[in-house]
């Protein structure tokens, strides 16, 4: 069946700064935000380039900076939250906690330091749906998703569910991941990062993936509740799909069958025919194993119709961003429906005979589009496909 | 903390609850994961619930031919502590991170496993809550159990006993009147649950407090033996 879930306004913070407008600037112009990191240390690692935004003096923590995307998204959805049904309002947010109030315990303890238990908690990722709904009164579902990297994909489909339910009118959904010494050092130990400082999505001799910061907030509301206070719909979401690979814990299947089965789930669930989806944004990640499966999956979804589909990869300039990276890659894709344009897969400087679709490489490029799909993969096998259209 | 419109609550068809003090006999190693128990924990719970899970000649009864409309739901407040803070600690010392660490740093990797072993391929959710994080799952089941591709979910509520980080961030959470607090060993608690046509059932309200914010879940999973007996 069918959903009808209006997205009314969105907020976004990545490696190009605070606002929708600096990541917009940046993804459809192509220029990436890769730079040696000075967070942290980077020295004992294999890598040192990510996508962050400022220096160590200035380190953004998770908690606040996707609280100021949910106040942003809730200015630009032009909703007053005095104004919201507090009981009918979700809060659920994409994160996997703040690690580095974990990391900061144990380098207290080995320091011989007492830890500020506040400061502690940041590590429990519930922590941050609770603070948000608590500081705007409400009193609703809220919950953190700690499914990886399809995080706040998850987080944006059960919102879905819910208003679909009509268990709330409104959720303020989300996620956020600031590029992290915990998490740096597990995935430089995995091997994953690229070698050369470049995400370079789908083009042959790819080396692997880098990380990025990225938080972003979006306001969903039942298309009543909408109508009724004379929201502008940016976008209408008329269905998702979700699905297991059921193939390995941490490869994607190499024919991408659980991602094609998450792609024909949401095909199936909004009544969208396969032609009838312009534009997707890929999860893309630039990785040996990922980019070729999604290429197999797009093929196994949408038949003849994926050579004539524009696919980019905007992780080629914003860098992966874990949990958050579903709710920024939606902002994306409600940037491409406003702006009629793809934006390009960065980086893009030679074709992979494995990956032989139109991955608008490197310049944006403007086209009608009326619906687009977003994808997310994450560990375990898992996949998200959500579908936007015009209102 | 999650009201919601969804009621009858689902149907519980089968159910399990292990709890593991430490220094007890080690649960059956799951291939790949090391150091922590969550992950074992969580296979073992599943599989007393599902049982084993069947071959292509002889598919397991509760989920063999529910493969693609099986959903799970992994519920938490602090997910594998025990990987987060070994992880941590070598970092801290500077010893070089495990990659088998990395591999197990989400809870979707000991879930993608258990998708592996049954060849369940329907929707996942793992979520976390400071409060109330049994009942979300409930409630996201039930939600869940409105599709009408989901024929049934496997919930699992998973907590670790408190560790010096953990119960750190349990105290703030005290300091503050949130009750939620960690069992007092580690416990897995998991739920097979179908659409209910038969109205509301027991929900188990009896105390179970050494399950800790896992409470409601364990009472729920005590209620159903006779039932789950009569399903496999």
């Amino acid at each position: 069946m069918p959903v009808d879930v209006r997205v009314t306004g969105y907020e976004t913070f990545t490696a190009f700064g605070a606002g929708a407008g600096a990541l917009r600037e940046r993804v459809f112009a192509g220029r990436p935000a890769f730079a040696p990191i000075t967070r942290f240390d980077t020295a004992p690692f294999r890598n040192a380039h990510g996508a962050t935004y400022g220096g160590p003096e200035e380190v953004p923590r998770q908690l606040e900076t996707v609280r100021d995307c949910v106040h942003g998204a809730l200015r630009a959805a032009k909703l007053d939250p005095a104004g919201l049904d507090p009981a009918r309002t979700a809060v659920l947010i994409g994160t996997q906690g703040d690690f580095t109030g974990l990391h900061g315990f144990w380098a207290d303890r080995a320091a011989g330091r007492e830890s500020d238990p506040a400061e502690v908690h940041r590590s429990f990722a519930g922590g941050i749906p609770e603070a948000i709904a608590a500081e705007l009164g409400l009193t609703g579902p809220r919950s953190a998703f700690i499914n990886a990297c399809v995080a706040s994909a998850s987080a944006v489909i059960h919102a879905c569910r819910m208003i679909d339910a009509g268990v709330v009118d409104v959720a303020l959904v989300g996620g956020v991941y600031l590029v992290d010494e915990e998490q740096f050092a597990k995935f430089d130990s995995g091997r994953t990062f690229a070698r050369d400082g470049r995400l370079r999505s789908f083009a042959a001799g790819r080396s692997g993936m880098l990380l990025g910061d990225g938080a972003a907030a979006l306001v969903l509301e039942s298309p009543g509740h909408a109508l009724r206070r004379g929201a502008r719909s940016l976008a209408r979401i008329p269905g998702f799909g979700a699905a297991a690979d059921a193939h390995h814990v941490v490869q994607p299947h190499p024919e991408g069958i659980g991602m094609a089965r998450a792609i024909t789930r949401a095909l199936a669930a909004s009544g969208v025919r396969p032609d009838a989806v312009d534009y997707v944004n890929a999860h893309g990640t630039g990785t040996r194993l990922n980019d070729p499966a999604e290429t197999a999956a797009l093929r196994s979804a949408f038949g003849g119709h994926a050579d004539r589909l524009l696919v980019s990869s905007t992780k080629s300039t914003t860098g992966h961003m874990l949990e958050a990276t579903g709710a920024v890659e939606l902002a994306v894709c409600l940037m491409a429906l406003e702006e009629q344009t793809a934006p390009p897969t960065s980086g893009y400087d030679e074709p992979d005979p494995e990956c032989g679709l139109d991955y608008v490489p490197n310049e944006a490029r403007a086209a009608q589009l009326g619906r687009v799909l977003s994808l997310n993969a994450g560990f375990g096998g898992l996949n998200t496909a959500i579908i936007l259209e015009q209102p | 903390m999650t009201p919601t419109a969804l009621t009858p609550r689902p149907r519980v068809v089968a159910a399990s609850r292990i709890a593991h003090r430490a220094g007890a006999p080690e649960l059956p190693v799951v291939p790949g994961f090391v150091a922590s128990t969550f992950n074992p924990l969580v296979r073992e719970a599943v599989r007393r619930c599902l049982g084993e899970p069947g071959t292509p000649s002889a598919p397991n009864p509760l989920v063999g031919a529910h493969a693609d409309s099986t959903a799970i739901v992994l519920a938490t407040v602090a997910g594998d502590a025990t990987t987060s803070d070994l992880a941590s600690q070598k970092l801290v010392s500077g010893r070089v991170h495990n990659p088998l660490l990395f591999f197990q740093s989400v809870t979707t990797s000991i879930v993608g496993h258990l998708c592996i072993e049954y060849g369940l391929t329907g929707p996942v959710n793992c979520i976390a809550a400071d409060i109330g994080a049994g009942e979300a799952a409930l409630d996201a089941a039930a939600l869940l159990l409105l599709d009408d591709t989901v024929d049934q979910v496997l919930v699992i509520g998973v907590e670790l006993a408190a560790n010096p980080r953990t119960e750190a961030a349990y105290a703030h959470l005290a300091a503050r009147g949130v009750a939620t607090a960690p069992p007092s060993d580690d416990l897995a608690v998991t739920l097979l649950l179908r659409r209910d046509d038969r109205g509301d059932r027991d929900r188990g309200d009896r105390d179970r407090g050494d399950a800790g914010h896992l409470a409601g879940l364990a009472a729920l999973a005590d209620t159903v033996g006779a039932h789950r007996e009569e399903e496999r």
